[in-house]
């Protein structure tokens, strides 16, 4: 019998499945969800955009979401999890200019994505069975941090992120 | 003309660096937690009896600590925050019976750096405002991953690490 990762020749009987705990089997499902709602938000939000570099970086969002699926999808497929419904591929309406402000949409992506650092670090933290698994929420887990800083400044730099108060400190 | 720390002009113009309220209360929080994590390193270590998990505890986890308070108390002193007090330099007793065994220490080491993976995602998501502070929790985050990473890999070697219920893929 020979089986190197997960391909294996000889007696059926004589291979290794794939094996994962119950936390990251939930937790490989838990954030595909969040990603699948995100893509179904992110195409609402595009509708309402005005800026035209909010536009860029609603897209730039949509590049990482989709990245970050196709490798969840994978991962739930080689450990035979079962998929989520996915979401729709496109959605496209008619808005009233205005209505929805640019900042309120920055807000969505901002809030969004310090949920997303809270919900892969958790992830990260109960990947204790599969190495492989926990490599990947680790990468999944990095990336955000990195958009996480993007938002923050391309926030900033359109005066749309809200600055925390000021104290004295004693 | 003042750009961060770097003045050019009349010293009346001259600013402080400033820091936002979450901003400090995270840095004071960082400083605290690697304090008491120094303090409870060194209580473990009279108990622990394995040749290279001690080294681990000492050179691995206790240097990394150390390293990373001097960072947080240079930054508490430039932003004019008062600093708790240090703990000891060391804690010795004489520990006798097996009543604390290495297992249970990994456990409770494995658990702290848990706590502590959730405390640094926190501070980098509540640190939206300041990107050298970011990028300061930014790098403590990536090390702790880095080191929850191996002691997972060391805890399995070791048997130490418990799994939790296992699902097993059905098959076509």
């Amino acid at each position: 019998m020979v089986q190197i990762g997960n391909f294996h020749i000889g007696r059926y009987d004589s291979a290794h499945k794939p094996v994962l705990s119950s936390g990251e089997g939930s937790y490989l499902w838990e954030i595909l969800v969040a990603l699948y709602d995100w893509n179904d938000t992110l195409e609402i939000l595009v509708n309402y955009a005005y800026d035209q570099e909010l536009i860029d970086f609603l897209r730039k969002c949509e590049h990482l979401l989709n990245k970050q699926t196709k490798i969840l999808e994978d991962e739930m497929a080689h450990y035979q999890v079962p998929l989520p419904e996915r979401p729709r591929k496109a959605i496209s309406f008619d808005t009233e200019s205005g209505v929805v402000q640019d900042d309120f949409i920055f807000s969505r992506i901002f809030i969004n994505s310090q949920n997303f650092l809270l919900l892969c670090s958790g992830a990260v933290k109960i990947s204790v069975v599969s190495e492989s698994l926990r490599e990947t929420f680790l990468k999944i887990l990095l990336e955000r941090i990195e958009e996480f800083d993007e938002i923050c400044k391309f926030g900033r730099k359109k005066g749309w992120l809200q600055m925390p108060p000021k104290q004295k400190i004693n | 003309m003042q750009r961060k720390d770097f003045h050019i002009g009349w010293s009346q113009s001259v600013k402080p660096p400033e820091v936002f309220g979450n901003e400090a209360y995270f840095l004071w929080e960082a400083l605290m937690s690697r304090y008491d994590t120094i303090q409870l390193s060194q209580i473990y270590l009279n108990a622990v009896h394995d040749a290279d998990f001690k080294l681990i505890m000492k050179k691995g986890l206790m240097n990394i600590l150390e390293k990373q308070v001097n960072i947080l108390e240079q930054e508490m002193d430039r932003y004019h925050l008062p600093l708790p007090n240090r703990p000891p330099k060391s804690v010795r007793f004489n520990l006798t019976g097996n009543v604390i065994t290495d297992e249970f220490l990994f456990r409770r080491l494995s658990l702290g750096i848990q706590i502590s993976i959730d405390k640094q995602t926190n501070a980098i998501a509540s640190t939206f405002y300041n990107d050298d502070l970011r990028r300061i929790f930014v790098g403590f985050l990536k090390k702790e991953l880095e080191v929850y990473d191996d002691v997972c890999k060391y805890g399995k070697l070791k048997g130490w690490l418990k799994n939790p219920p296992l699902t097993l893929s059905s098959g076509g």
